[in-house]
């Protein structure tokens, strides 16, 4: 299965009732997929007239109690933005994929991790921060989706998947594990109608005194709490590491390659990869670099989680190198173990 | 070119023009593979596509989990256009194996550090009934060579991968995959 289809079915899985969407690629095959495959599920599927509408239309129907989605790439996810701070303002849980894809601007269809920023730094106006997740293969694709519907319920914010044009278009064997439903909260708060009890109303415009700090002080106890709970990430042959890699999402996997090939010409190098980018393994990293001086970054960027990176282990005392390509390039595993075994050979 | 499993890994890049079959082919290894039990990742090149115009996709096998599913220098080349040959011959691997249509592709230049099997794939296919069917011609013929999958799981990932309406197409394409193989001899 295409990481794309994954997606989508996946979402299906999960009771998503709702999708609407806009075409671009390298996502093409979510609404695609979804086209059909909704309309066999019994839920509502809408080529929207914009990304916009799109991203409305799932405020709309999350407000209603849905499992909604939306679904784009790059310049698309751009144009979703507005919604996506609207959602988090008013505490709807939907799901946002976002396909990367080289920018800025229309910029290409390749494959891109350059939306790090946008996804895990705000991306809309206002102090609201949403759950990120990055998969590096289709199966985790399909279960992170699945996760990040349950997240969006029980913490009524927007997660995002952040993957990229790469995993959307690739094929790989794929176990259709099922759907468990995690004890989940009561939708009170849903608008259903209101015949027999009060009216209620879900808004995120708040013009009293007062009113409006005060709701940022429950949505950011909210996002302490993320960050308390909901970090994840994984970590492969760190346990005696000299040199540890940070990657995310694809460029995790591109990594793996090289990592394995290192390991076997006896350079101690472990690979640490965050799953969840906000909340950001911080923690688990800076007590990492207890041990570990020497790290090095890895994205199909210009250098943006390498930031968080440092943040987490520089005050230990350790050195963080960074290899990216912008937008538009292709990686090759070879390039990557050239330089990882320079900052192996560094010492 | 050594007969099957080589480093426990093994890439193959097909390329060609749109509507030759190419990432069909590669949906019909990836699928043969994973009916073996191994890990498999099938890239292709997307977006701006159109019939005519060029189309390839990269296919990793492994008994090992995959890393990267895109591959530098892979180890065999399956070319259906000339254009394909001059653009991806260079990126094979040392003594890597060139597997090309050579109804379609004459008259091109091979580097002297790669194996090369010329199969006229379109004659054959036309022969069998359509020239649609070279693509699969040029497959068998590259798993006479290599081995690089056994015949059961391909004839049974092609049953799986085309529609029962299409049997026809089916018949002749297992024709095809069989008269591939047994020309290089």
């Amino acid at each position: 299965m295409k990481g794309n289809e994954a997606a989508a079915e996946a979402a299906i899985h999960a009771g998503c009732r709702f999708y609407a969407g806009y075409p671009i690629t390298p996502q093409n095959e979510i609404p695609e997929y979804m086209s059909w495959r909704m309309h066999e599920a019994g839920g509502v599927f809408i080529q929207a007239e914009s990304e916009l509408a799109a991203v409305n239309m799932v405020y709309g129907a999350a407000a209603a109690g849905a499992r909604a989605m939306t679904s784009s790439s790059s310049p698309g996810i751009s144009l979703k933005q507005e919604g996506i701070s609207y959602l988090a303002g008013a505490e709807l849980p939907a799901v946002i994929v976002n396909i990367q894809r080289g920018g800025p601007g229309l910029g290409n269809i390749s494959g891109s991790q350059a939306d790090y920023f946008q996804a895990v730094k705000g991306g809309g106006h206002g102090d609201y921060r949403m759950l990120v997740y990055a998969p590096n293969s289709v199966q985790e694709l399909w279960g992170l989706t699945m996760l990040a519907f349950d997240k969006a319920d029980i913490y009524r914010t927007p997660v995002m998947i952040l993957a990229d044009g790469i995993l959307g278009q690739m094929m790989e064997p794929l176990y259709l594990t099922p759907y468990k439903r995690p004890k989940l909260p009561e939708k009170s708060w849903a608008l259903t109608g209101c015949k027999g009890r009060p009216a209620g109303v879900i808004k995120s415009l708040y013009m009293g005194e007062g009113e409006l700090e005060a709701r940022n002080a429950v949505l950011q106890e909210k996002y302490k709490v993320l960050r308390k709970k909901e970090v994840r990430f994984e970590s492969l042959d760190t346990e005696d590491a000299e040199v540890v890699v940070v990657a995310f999402g694809i460029a995790a996997r591109l990594t793996i390659s090289a990592q394995q090939r290192l390991r076997k010409e006896g350079f101690k190098v472990g690979l640490f990869r965050p799953v969840s980018l906000f909340p950001f393994p911080e923690k688990e990293l800076s007590a990492l670099a207890d041990r570990v001086k020497r790290f090095i970054t890895i994205e199909l960027n210009a250098g943006q989680m390498v930031e968080d990176v440092r943040l987490s282990v520089c005050a230990k005392g350790a050195e963080v190198a960074f290899y990216g390509r912008p937008g538009g390039a292709t990686v090759a595993p070879e390039e990557i173990y050239e330089k990882i075994r320079e900052v192996c050979s560094a010492s | 070119m050594k007969k099957g499993r080589a480093d426990g890994q093994f890439s193959v890049l097909i390329a060609g023009s749109g509507g030759q079959g190419i990432l069909f082919l590669g949906k019909l290894i990836a699928q043969a593979a994973m009916l073996e039990g191994r890990n498999v990742t099938w890239f292709p090149s997307y977006g701006a596509e159109i019939r005519g115009g060029t189309a390839n996709c990269t296919v990793v096998i492994s008994d090992e989990a995959i890393g990267s599913p895109i591959v530098r220098n892979p180890d065999m080349l399956i070319a259906l256009n000339r254009a394909s040959v001059a653009r991806f011959q260079g990126r094979l691997k040392k003594d890597g194996l060139l597997v090309m249509d050579s109804s379609l592709i004459k008259d091109v230049l091979i580097g002297n550090d790669i194996k090369v099997v010329r199969v006229p794939g379109t004659e054959i296919a036309v022969s069998l009934g359509s020239s649609k069917s070279a693509n699969m011609v040029v497959f068998g013929a590259a798993l006479g060579v290599s081995g690089f999958l056994k015949e059961g799981p391909v004839m049974r990932a092609l049953e799986e991968l085309t529609p029962v309406r299409r049997k026809k197409d089916l018949d002749m394409n297992k024709a095809a995959i069989k008269e591939g193989r047994g020309y290089p001899g």
